[in-house]
């Protein structure tokens, strides 16, 4: 079977536009399943209920998990199949850029929603303060 | 504007009514109702009537430490509760011959104290009043009726005096129902239903003469007969107290107080409603002491019975009930006799207390009250302790953090006396677990038997109460939630969702406007 390689700029050009598609996927997915970890995890009665700081430790690990492993893949997988240094440095740039924009999405996304939904567990993982 | 009702209790038997009724303006029966209730007995220290106080007190502090008090409706702890209550002092002049000045009077009236040797018997002149008339209703009726013109009299600023100028404005703006709840088989209880609607009338009188109560208000009773027995006294016992009520003689007591007051014509004139209740055996036996009879004082704290619960909800009847009835009732002088009889198989069910039309709101209210003492009462829960520890703002839910921490504190002593409280890691049985035990345990008094078979916290931590309140094969079965998926949820995680999704009611006092907002939740997901 014949490797894929990016050997023109046309076709890494094509690769940066779609690794930034595939980062906005990324960060939406890390987003589903932070939310349905976040619904998993039960409210706990009594004082002090820990399950909101459990949300927002998944919350944290999912994105940085997806972040970091987006990155990996791309640097390991992705940047070999570039044949010409030029060409795999812009690559490797564009490859920081969409990480951080996953970063970017999931955070904002995320505390968007959350601040849509504050009194529920997804609203509970955020920070923001009640406007009541 | 709030309905106002009057309700009196008298001796031991009365303060135990009183607590059921209290119950009952807990759960949420008496919504948008001042409740004026006057506690009557004579023994202060009876462990009964410390109990009622403890009860009224938590009640009153759940809704506000130093705030103003109001009627709410559709909630738990909605009535607005205004205690009043009144003991003859007994401390230092305790028995009827130094009330009288026997001695002196004797020489100074011989005519005065010939009726008195008519009447009483030596013993009962001489009898310590302290722990109550001890079934001697002719002396308790006149000791009784002259305590409260006395009262009146000289306590400016008394309890009784507050109790009767609250009737008198009642009765100048409207016609007020006075219940009241006493046995007639003792001594307290039996001596004064027949003499304070005329007792009441007089202190008004002296108080103001811009209204008649007795002719204003409607009156109405609980004729409750024997239903308890405990420990025959031992000879030395009878010789040291001089004279004991015994349970021997409640079924000739109550016998005889019910001639009375069917021949009576004050008492068919004054009265528009009686309700009668008893039980067929006196099997139950209340009292803590097995091997002696406790007279009176705070050994004296038996257990509640189902029947006080009944007598409650006469009261519940009696200001419910039309006035355009009692007002017949009135204009005709008609005394109405009620009794209701439970179903054969024993078992006391929601209809039997209110009735078809109110069984529905009753089992509501009674089985999410219960729901709502495991969210109270359990750490493991302990919604009210979350609130103020400031875990709702996790959620996104500010203000409750500054509850005040005497109103859940009090909130919590009242669950505990309702349910069940925790003493040197012991569970010990509230109010609801008492009735049950007296209606036979198991399936016999209104709700699922599992609701009162555990014996550990644990056992009460895994007692699922969201599907488990109502019996099976009941009206109200289906009145449950799920707890999840595959048991993936659990029971604190539905109602807590839920809770956070509850519109925030329009209640000031934070204590009440949480409990509010637990009704509401609990309505939704029991699906009421």
């Amino acid at each position: 079977m014949k490797r894929e390689v990016y050997e023109s700029i046309k076709q890494v050009d094509t690769l940066i536009g779609e690794t930034y598609l595939y980062a906005v996927f990324v960060a939406i997915i890390a987003l589903a399943v932070a939310y349905v970890i976040a619904r998993l995890i039960k409210w706990k009665g009594g004082k002090n209920d820990s399950s909101p700081l459990k949300r927002r430790i998944w919350f944290i690990g999912i994105g940085l998990f997806a972040a970091i492993y987006f990155f990996l893949y791309n640097i390991m997988v992705v940047s070999d199949k570039i044949t010409k240094d030029p060409l795999e440095d812009k690559f490797r740039i564009s490859n920081i850029i969409a990480t951080l924009s996953i970063l970017g999405i999931y955070i904002i996304l995320g505390g968007i929603t959350m601040l849509i939904f504050r009194r529920s567990k997804w609203g509970s993982i955020s920070v923001f303060k009640s406007n009541n | 504007m709030p309905q106002q009702v009057f309700i009196i209790g008298i001796g031991g038997t009365g303060m135990r009514c009183i607590e059921s009724f209290i119950h009952l303006c807990a759960m949420g029966m008496c919504d948008d109702t001042n409740v004026h209730m006057l506690a009557l007995d004579t023994d202060k220290e009876n462990g009964n009537f410390t109990r009622l106080k403890d009860l009224k007190e938590a009640y009153l502090k759940t809704k506000g430490v130093n705030k103003n008090h109001s009627a709410l409706k559709e909630t738990f702890f909605s009535a607005n509760l205004l205690y009043y209550q009144f003991s003859p002092d007994y401390s230092n002049i305790s028995t009827f011959d130094a009330i009288f000045d026997y001695e002196s009077t004797k020489y100074r009236n011989p005519d005065e104290t010939a009726i008195a040797d008519l009447l009483l018997t030596k013993a009962a002149k001489k009898f310590d009043l302290k722990h109550g008339y001890r079934a001697q209703t002719h002396l308790g009726s006149m000791l009784m009726y002259h305590s409260i013109i006395n009262d009146v009299l000289i306590n400016e600023r008394g309890d009784l005096k507050r109790f009767v100028q609250e009737l008198i404005t009642a009765s100048t703006a409207g016609r007020p129902r006075i219940f009241i709840l006493g046995s007639v088989f003792g001594g307290t209880g039996a001596s004064s239903i027949p003499i304070i609607p005329k007792a009441i009338r007089k202190a008004a009188s002296l108080i103001s003469n811009a209204t008649d109560i007795e002719q204003n208000a409607f009156f109405g009773s609980t004729i409750l007969t024997s239903y308890f027995s405990f420990v025959l006294p031992s000879d030395d016992e009878k010789a040291k107290q001089k004279l004991i009520a015994t349970s021997d003689k409640f079924s000739l007591n109550s016998q005889a107080a019910m001639m009375f007051y069917e021949a009576d014509d004050t008492v068919k004139q004054t009265y528009q409603k009686f309700y009668m209740m008893g039980t067929e055996t006196l099997e139950w036996q209340p009292s803590k002491f097995k091997d002696k009879t406790i007279t009176g004082g705070e050994d004296q704290e038996n257990d509640s019975h189902y029947i006080e619960l009944l007598a409650a909800f006469a009261a519940y009847d009696f200001f419910n009930v039309n006035e355009l009835e009692l007002k017949r009732l009135k204009d005709e002088k008609k005394l109405e006799y009620l009794y209701r009889t439970f179903d054969d198989n024993g078992k006391i069910n929601f209809i039997d207390l209110v009735g078809s039309e109110k069984k529905e709101e009753l089992a509501k209210k009674f089985g999410l009250f219960t729901a709502m003492s495991y969210l109270t009462l359990l750490d493991k829960y302990d919604l009210f302790g979350q609130a103020q520890n400031g875990d709702l703002k996790k959620v996104k839910i500010d203000g409750y953090e500054d509850i005040d921490l005497e109103e859940v504190k009090n909130l919590k002593i009242y669950m505990g006396l309702y349910h069940f409280y925790f003493r040197n890691g012991i569970i010990k049985d509230g109010w609801l677990r008492q009735v049950h035990h007296s209606a036979g345990d198991g399936d016999k008094f209104l709700f699922s038997p599992t609701l009162f078979s555990a014996k550990s916290v644990k056992e009460l931590e895994k007692f699922e109460f969201n599907d488990s309140i109502y019996q099976k094969n009941s009206d109200f079965e289906t009145k449950k939630f799920r707890t999840g998926v595959l048991g993936m949820g659990s029971l604190y995680n539905e109602f807590f969702s839920e809770f956070i999704k509850t519109p925030e009611p329009d209640i000031t006092n934070k204590c009440e406007k949480l409990i509010k907002r637990t009704y509401d939740t609990l309505c939704k997901i029991y699906k009421f």
